[in-house]
């Protein structure tokens, strides 16, 4: 004789299976887009290096030649 | 949560005074509550599930999405003054993944130093009772901390190791006393500077012309540290061998002045401690061949790093026999300095007025009267405009422009006699590929935009094409206006 609680956990397991397959898709895809923004946010962090050596090495040259003028 | 021993080993005692019927009950109704418990254990962990999903499809996504919108559009708008930086350093920047599987020399001090700031992040995890908790949660807290000390070690010298701007040394000289702990002292270094650059300035004192070009030249280029003080700050431990006495700025001098008399020079800001340097970077060979791209993020199997390649190379080949007036280029073989390298890419200043001045030997109005006759030579009868057709830019040396600065002075007599100064062309230093790779083109197209969107027009103006197109249409729809076609596009 079957029991009633084994076929109700089959079918919960069954379930639970979909849902974790469901939530490991959506994991992936989320995954994959901050990959991708990411990837295109190196480009900003590229070129925020970028203007902070260009603004450190135009402080420095100014103050080498005394032309710093103080904001007013 | 655990029973006693007693209760294990006998779990019928409290059942003792009936034996048999209460006891089977008892366990038939224990295995039914089991399943039951089971059962709500197994629905709580479905809903957690469908709940986690419908979370991440319903409220994080549309979140993301809009961040990566955002993004996007930071990106276009980066994208212009990221080719502007690249061109003004003449230098492609890129990024590039790389599995981690193996680690070099300096990327093993940063995983050393960040596996050091590890023990305190660990400590937060002691607070979670389940081991797994304990173990996922110390591997995102050790990412993080990864990251973050990648951030502070790369984020002062990342872009200046790649020279960007030719201050390759003065990087990872901050990068080399950042990590020893000590500030830069700027007060140390400069008495020597001031000190040299006086001493050459007085040996400059005959030239006043050229001394004056030098000063224009100083205050053009970024400040730098003297050459002396590059090689003390880079690896003195290294370059310098047991023999050799201590390095001093002093000494460097003497080494320099000595490798200066065997040499011709043309200009004598040329070996000057403190001129930019340009042909002459410091980098040791060694570490030049076992030197990788900076390390720009590292996540758990890859690797980002930044490569910066030349986009073009040296105009003209340069002569180890012959100097040149500016850039010149010394040979490993003939410098003893162990850290000569070739020449990265960098800023020239062939552009500036200066070298514009100087090339085409722009002279002042007084020297008008001179004889210019007495300076042709007479051993190259050929005509100035042959000799410009004859020479290739690439291999133009030194020599060349010598000799074409003194046909410039023959052609600048009839300038001269009429009034004005030469026309000055920068057609053969500057060719027409170069100027295409110029971002005129995206920075035409913003103005147009802004023109466009400031004026109202505010659909479809992605491109060039459909904002002209655009334009026309208006204006060909307008009942009152009346442009007439430009002649130019309908002779061709």
């Amino acid at each position: 004789m079957e029991s009633p609680h084994e076929s109700q956990q089959s079918l919960l397991l069954a379930r639970i299976i979909g849902n974790v397959e469901k939530l490991n898709e959506a994991v992936k895809e989320f995954n994959n887009r901050i990959r991708e923004i990411n990837a295109a946010n190196l480009e900003a962090e590229l070129f925020s290096h970028m203007w902070q050596n260009y603004q450190s090495y135009l402080e420095m040259n100014l103050e080498e030649t005394n032309s710093l003028v103080p904001p007013k | 949560m655990s029973r006693p021993l007693s209760q294990i080993v006998q779990p019928s005692n409290p059942m003792a005074g009936n034996p048999t019927g209460p006891r089977q009950l008892s366990l038939t109704e224990e295995l039914e509550r089991l399943e039951q418990s089971i059962t709500l254990t197994m629905q709580e962990i479905d809903r957690n599930f469908s709940q986690c999903h419908r979370i991440i499809t319903h409220s994080i996504m549309p979140i993301v999405d809009k961040y990566a919108e955002h993004s996007r559009d930071l990106c276009d708008n980066i994208s212009f003054w990221k080719s502007f930086f690249e061109d003004s350093a003449d230098v492609a920047i890129g990024t590039y993944e790389q599995e981690a599987t193996t680690m070099g020399p300096d990327e093993t001090t940063n995983y050393d130093e960040s596996t050091a700031h590890q023990e305190e992040p660990t400590e937060l995890t002691m607070m979670q009772g389940d081991e797994e908790q304990d173990h996922t949660l110390t591997m995102q807290v050790q990412d993080e901390d990864t990251d973050s000390t990648d951030h502070d070690l790369e984020d002062e010298s990342i872009l200046a190791s790649m020279n960007l701007t030719g201050r390759d040394n003065l990087g990872k000289a901050r990068r080399v006393e950042s990590r020893n702990g000590k500030q830069p002292k700027w007060a140390a270094i400069q008495s020597p500077y001031e000190k040299l650059k006086q001493e050459v300035q007085s040996q400059q004192s005959a030239r006043r012309q050229l001394s004056i070009d030098d000063s224009m030249e100083e205050s053009m280029t970024p400040p730098s540290l003297p050459a002396g003080l590059d090689a003390l700050s880079l690896n003195d431990i290294k370059s310098s061998s047991i023999m050799d006495p201590p390095t001093t700025p002093d000494t460097l001098r003497q080494k320099q002045y000595r490798r200066g008399m065997s040499r011709v020079l043309d200009s004598p800001e040329d070996d000057s401690p403190f001129a930019p340097q340009t042909a002459r970077q410091i980098i040791p060979s060694s570490n030049r061949t076992a030197r990788r791209d900076p390390l720009l993020h590292r996540a758990v199997d890859t690797n980002w790093r930044v490569e910066a390649t030349p986009k073009r190379k040296t105009p003209r080949k340069v002569n180890p026999n012959t100097t040149t007036p500016k850039h010149r280029v010394i040979p490993s073989f003939q410098d003893s300095s162990p850290m000569s390298s070739p020449p990265p890419p960098q800023i020239t200043t062939v552009f500036s007025p200066v070298n514009t001045i100087r090339r085409f030997n722009i002279q002042p109005r007084t020297k008008i009267d001179a004889p210019q006759t007495a300076r042709r030579d007479p051993k190259t009868p050929v005509t100035a405009k042959k000799r410009w057709d004859t020479l290739d830019p690439k291999t133009m040396t030194a020599k060349d422009l010598l000799l074409d600065d003194e046909f410039d002075d023959d052609d600048d007599d009839d300038f001269k006699k009429l009034g004005f100064s030469p026309p000055v062309t920068m057609q053969f230093t500057l060719p027409p590929s170069r100027l295409m790779q110029t971002p005129a083109k995206q920075a035409s197209k913003m103005l147009v935009n802004d023109i466009m969107r400031s004026a109202g027009f505010r659909a479809g103006f992605a491109g060039g094409d459909d904002t002209q197109t655009t334009m026309e249409n208006s204006i060909d729809d307008s009942p009152t206006s009346f442009v007439p076609k430009p002649a130019l596009y309908d002779s061709d």
